[in-house]
């Protein structure tokens, strides 16, 4: 789906899979989760945010999601976001849908 | 219903009254901010007028202000020391009867003008400074509603005075007094991390170029300020007096005054109720329907009537209009109505507001603070409000009884 190096630690990047928006998270060097790139609360692009510890913040609102479970941590989002399984193999990150 | 004069704005109105419709308008790229040339002095280039991808932009830099690790620095730092010491002066100076009374309305400004101006990054270094302040939030105030004025010119001549002042006095000061930081920083002088998180601090760091203009900067920075300051006077108000009334019906409750959850959802209700102003407007950028079959031709101005659909029945139920702290709300709709707007254009403060996590936000800890120091209405003084545009308090008498406080805190508790 992307390679690993092309994601700074501390990064997000979109990746569109047909219909599905997906946001990838960069934690540490080898750690990459993926989630939903749709905000729950209004639907606006999560991977125009920031990654703030393992959290993503929403660009319009400040809405918090933890990228390892998708739940909501910060408001006004209080529905949480869907959070797929990721594996990375060298240079690959792979995301199960 | 909106104040002032006949207005041609007024003339090719569409008016949404439904949460369903509202939010859905809110949401949508098509319908812009209204522009009105008279305010440009005050808001233009500000986020309150930008649309599209550059108020996207300014958004995000303004986040790092709000977001919950700089919010819970500034709860520790500002907000719950400016409560301490703006309640313990009052405490200090009880009547003979032992209880303490002041004005809800000029005192909360007060603390909250400190808490914005912190926020904000405007330094208040003396008593006359914070004075000063609070004469000039009304005249620089000025670009809200100008629309509705009678005397727009006299408005407008008056809130570009106040402006000068300002910058004067507080803009430049306080900015040279971060550029001084940031030097002291680069020069390893001071730790990096112990730079305050404010907006002239991203000022001086010129996070958005359009801030190099320093009239821009001034109008971002003011138009900050005051949306974080008496923007917070109305829900408190509205907040205490919608309490005091349940306790009355709902005795059993009071011992709940100081648990913050039920705190939050008096803050809540209280923000969906009294709404700070009754409505948004939008100028449509093409011809649209909305999903409920309403349609918007291009041009035309919506009405999106944030205090009636903050009381919408298919939102919150039979007993929409009535407050209730317990209330619990489904389907996507909000706690706290559209005190805030919706959509790209929701208030950036909310957080500050209502905290990350509902229970941590300023207005919650201010009450907190105030139950815990007995407050009650003040029974020998009548409220005084104003009706109109914006129906708020212009004063209201409040008491802090010892005989109220929780037996936990105990009669001589400091706050």
């Amino acid at each position: 789906m992307a390679s690993i190096d092309d994601i700074p630690i501390g990064g997000l990047r979109r990746v569109d899979v047909g219909a599905i928006a997906i946001c990838l998270a960069k934690t540490g060097a080898s750690e990459v989760f993926a989630v939903s790139d749709t905000c729950s609360h209004q639907f606006y692009s999560l991977s125009e945010g920031e990654l703030i510890g393992a959290e993503i913040e929403c660009p319009q609102h400040s809405s918090r999601f933890d990228v390892r479970t998708g739940d909501p941590t910060g408001l006004p989002a209080t529905e949480p976001i869907e959070v797929y399984a990721v594996r990375v193999e060298g240079p690959h990150v792979y995301v199960d849908l | 219903m909106y104040g002032g004069a006949p207005n041609e704005f007024l003339r090719d109105v569409v008016r949404l009254t439904t949460m369903r419709d509202c939010l859905e308008a809110l949401r949508l790229d098509k319908l812009h901010q209204e522009q009105f040339a008279p305010e440009a002095p005050f808001r233009e280039g500000t986020i309150i007028k930008l649309d599209g991808p550059e108020h996207l932009k300014r958004r995000r830099i303004l986040n790092r202000l709000v977001r919950k690790e700089a919010h819970a620095r500034w709860r520790q730092d500002v907000l719950l020391p400016t409560i301490r010491q703006e309640l313990g002066a009052v405490l200090s100076q009880p009547g003979p009867d032992g209880i303490a009374r002041v004005d809800l309305v000029p005192f909360s400004m007060g603390f909250f003008n400190v808490m914005a101006c912190a926020l904000t990054g405007l330094d208040l270094l003396t008593r006359q400074d914070r004075a000063l302040m609070l004469e000039l939030i009304e005249p620089l105030n000025n670009g809200d509603a100008l629309r509705w004025a009678d005397d727009i010119e006299g408005r407008v001549a008056e809130g570009v005075a106040a402006m000068e002042v300002f910058r004067d006095k507080f803009f430049r000061p306080s900015l040279e007094r971060r550029r001084e930081l940031l030097q002291k920083a680069q020069a390893s002088e001071q730790a990096a991390s112990d730079l305050p998180i404010d907006m002239m601090m991203l000022v001086a760091l010129e996070a958005d170029p359009a801030w190099r203009d320093e009239d821009n900067a001034v109008r971002n920075v003011m138009q900050f300020m005051i949306g974080a300051s008496h923007t917070n006077v109305h829900p408190l108000g509205y907040a205490i007096d919608e309490l005091e009334s349940w306790f009355e019906r709902h005795p059993e409750d009071y011992e709940l005054r100081v648990e913050p959850t039920f705190l939050e959802g008096a803050v809540n209700e209280a923000l969906r109720l009294h709404t700070i102003g009754p409505t948004l407007w939008r100028v449509a950028a093409d011809d649209l329907t909305l999903s409920s079959g309403v349609s918007i031709r291009a041009g035309q101005t919506i009405a999106v009537e944030i205090a009636e659909a903050s009381v919408d029945l298919a939102a919150y139920g039979p007993d929409a209009a009535v407050f209730n702290p317990h209330r619990k709300v489904s389907g996507g709709v909000y706690p706290y109505g559209l005190a805030f707007g919706s959509g790209a254009h929701m208030c950036q403060g909310l957080p500050v507001v209502i905290g990350a996590e509902g229970i941590d936000g300023i207005l919650v800890h201010v009450l907190k603070a105030f139950y815990e120091a007995g407050v009650r209405r003040d029974l020998d003084l009548p409220n005084k409000r104003q009706e109109g545009f914006r129906d708020s308090y212009t004063s209201y008498p409040i008491a802090f009884d010892p005989a109220r406080r929780p037996a936990a805190a105990g009669a001589s508790r400091q706050v």
